[in-house]
């Protein structure tokens, strides 16, 4: 089998959200000798940005994305491990989510969950309702790089407040770029509370993240990457 | 009685299928919608140039396929992580509770909600604002000045969002706290308006079960026997022990439930065809689980965060035709626009979707949520008397001619709910102590109006 059969079967793979499939594709490539890194960037980019396309243009829909995104995941926890040093690959990191105490609602945290896991996040997704020491607590066990909190109520918006606070008490805030998003968030809201980022939709918050996975400067910043 | 059926149903809560929040949301919930899509063969149906549905016999086969998946695949409770199981029986039990007529208020202020079917002739009531953000200094004058438009029969009020001026954060005391305050808000902005008897659903700063136990049925608090009590999902075909704990709280009160939840299109049931079939099922089941007297759907586009584009309008009008058609009982809707405060954008928007949801046959509708509920203090008297006017001008309207018009209408502002103008505050846009609009939001109303009255709708000056 060539190269590009492996590369397009992962991608299928990815985008039909078969996550079993995904990682025996994943192993097969590896006995195969191929470099994973390759396999990453044509197999499993190339599904999760397929991914991207067809919900923007309402091709496939929330619960697609959710299985597509563990699709990738599991492929990535397979490949990454066997990427060659000499690659100097980086992941662009680990992301606490969650939606904040005293709101249950989930369906913009879990899209903007699925997208992130989908662009080859690591998302651990701590469900709705929590409160914030239990996302520094989680940021710290599993050393993340972002905690992202979502709200929808105007009564829980003031917990994204609360973290950012818990950080900074805890003497922690340098150590987490930390984004907000819901449908209460403003850019003034972001920039009120200290927040290091925020984007007025899901595919915006991806790339504030992606920016912020690479980033230069650590946390907290002056002025929040906002994307709106 | 009820109180022992509510506790049968909380043992389902307790005893049910397990089920992982994942599964339910990426797999049980968009498989048996693709079920009901293929058995019924209602995929790719929505017609954009015809917003609103005509079609009957499409309207029942979503009742049909909504019907069938409500009682297949039950409710997901989000707490217990387990399944309501919900039978035929039970979703008979819950439409035979329900009132076919239901009257609300206090004297002069009274008003009555009865079924509709779509094209009826039957006035709808509008219940305004939806939950927008009002800070506590305007809270009074601005639900003042909404309270004072004939048009609004229901008055909802805006959100607090402190409580004498410290953060009101949801799941706490303050929440408690909240629910309180808002009534005295409330009843002060009744009594300027002139309108003491008017109905509430309440208390609408309640995230959590706080609020309501706080504020509503208590001495001091909303009355019962003159106020709605509101309870909502967190999305269709879910609930949770907040959504259970006001349950209990108002059948131990003996009040009137209004009960909701927005399907997102392009969310767990998918396309605006899937989203109908669980806008069906979630407004049926609604009766049953939580103990509603009047329920129905809201919807939002996922792009948008809006209802006003072509997809949801016909989404929206397919599901209210569906329950309305096939039932005697109270459906509501909700009205979600983008548009602020003096801007055109809000008034065509608002013209779209309210005269949809007229002819599809709602009792009762809520809104308008402008600037999308997301800015603080962007919602002013003004849009809240336009929703009114449409909403209760378009009832006797047949669905052609509402077509005819919105073809019109939606142009003027589709191009722009990716960016809306939010408008301005309420501030901005009224005078504040004679509570009359700006000149130039009076003129925007009187040009839009004016507009319509063109195109065939029969609103009045």
């Amino acid at each position: 089998m060539s190269d590009n059969n492996f590369y397009q079967r992962m991608t299928d793979a990815v985008v039909n959200g078969e996550v079993a499939e995904a990682s025996r594709i994943a192993q097969e490539t590896l006995n195969a000798g191929l470099n994973a890194l390759d396999v990453i960037k044509q197999g499993v980019v190339g599904g999760t940005d397929k991914l991207g396309d067809l919900f923007q243009n309402f091709e496939i829909f929330l619960p697609e994305l959710i299985m597509g995104g563990d699709a990738a995941k599991a492929a990535m926890a397979i490949l990454v491990p066997h990427i060659p040093i000499a690659e100097n690959y980086q992941a662009p990191g680990k992301i606490v989510m969650g939606t904040v105490f005293g709101d249950i609602h989930d369906i913009g945290k879990n899209l903007c969950a699925a997208m992130l896991a989908a662009t080859g996040f690591e998302v651990t997704d701590l469900g709705v309702n929590v409160a914030p020491k239990r996302f520094v607590a989680t940021a710290e066990e599993i050393g993340a790089k972002i905690i992202g909190l979502s709200a929808l109520m105007s009564t829980s918006l003031y917990y994204q407040q609360d973290v950012i606070n818990y950080l900074k008490d805890a003497g922690l805030r340098h150590k987490y770029y930390v984004i907000v998003g819901g449908g209460p968030v403003t850019p003034d809201w972001i920039r009120k509370i200290g927040a290091d980022g925020g984007g007025k939709q899901a595919n915006n918050v991806v790339e504030v993240c992606k920016q912020l996975a690479f980033h230069e400067k650590r946390p907290p910043f002056d002025e929040p990457l906002v994307i709106w | 009685m009820s109180i022992e059926l509510f506790v049968k149903l909380l043992d389902k809560a307790h005893r049910g299928e397990i089920c992982s929040v994942k599964e339910w949301d990426a797999q049980r919930v968009p498989t048996a919608v693709k079920g009901k899509l293929a058995k019924y063969e209602l995929a790719k149906r929505v017609d954009k140039e015809n917003p609103i549905n005509c079609d009957d016999e499409l309207a029942d086969r979503y009742f049909k396929a909504g019907y069938e998946m409500a009682h297949e695949l039950g409710i997901f409770c989000q707490d217990s992580e387990r399944i309501i199981k919900v039978t035929e029986e039970d979703l008979h039990y819950g439409f035979s509770r329900a009132p076919k007529k239901l009257i609300l208020g206090k004297g002069k202020d009274q008003v009555v909600m009865l079924p509709r079917r779509p094209e009826d002739g039957v006035r709808p009531l509008f219940t305004a604002p939806l939950g927008i953000v009002v800070t506590e200094d305007i809270w009074i004058p601005l639900n003042t000045g909404i309270a004072m438009q004939h048009e609004v029969d229901i008055l909802q009020g805006g959100s607090l969002n402190t409580v004498f001026g410290s953060p009101l954060k949801g799941g706490t005391p303050y929440e408690t706290v909240g629910g309180r305050l808002q009534y005295e808000y409330h009843q002060e902005a009744l009594w300027r308006a002139g309108r003491p008897g008017m109905p509430a659903t309440a208390p609408i700063t309640s995230p959590t079960a706080f609020g309501q136990l706080g504020g509503y049925g208590i001495p001091h608090g909303f009355p019962v026997d003159q106020n709605v009590c509101m309870i909502l999902g967190p999305a269709e075909m879910k609930t949770t022990y907040d959504a259970f704990h006001k349950v209990a709280h108002a059948l131990n009160m003996g009040a009137t439930i209004m009960s909701g939840a927005s399907p997102m299109i392009g969310g767990y049931a998918g396309p605006p065809e899937g989203t109908a079939i669980a806008g069906v099922a979630w407004g049926l089941v609604q009766y049953y689980v939580h103990f509603a007297d009047y329920g129905g759907c809201a919807m939002m586009d996922i792009r948008f965060n809006c209802n006003t584009n072509r997809d949801s309008i016909w989404a929206l009008s397919t599901t209210i035709q569906a329950l309305s058609r096939n039932t005697d009982l109270l459906i509501q809707s909700v009205s979600n626009q983008l548009g602020g405060p003096m801007t055109e954008m809000l008034l065509w928007e608002s013209a779209a979707i309210m005269m949809a949801l007229s002819v599809s046959g709602a009792s009762v509708v809520i809104g308008p949520r402008t600037s999308g509920g997301k800015w603080t203090n962007h919602l002013s008297p003004l849009e809240c008397r336009f929703c009114g006017e449409v909403l209760h001008a378009c009832s006797g309207m047949t669905r052609v001619k509402a077509n005819e018009i919105v073809r019109q209408i939606i142009p003027k502002y589709e191009n722009k709910l990716r960016e809306p103008d939010n408008g301005v505050t309420f501030q901005e846009a009224y005078d504040v102590s004679t509570l009359t609009p700006k000149p130039e939001w009076q003129a925007m109303y009187d040009k839009v109006k004016g507009e319509l009255i063109e195109m065939g709708m029969p609103l009045k000056w």
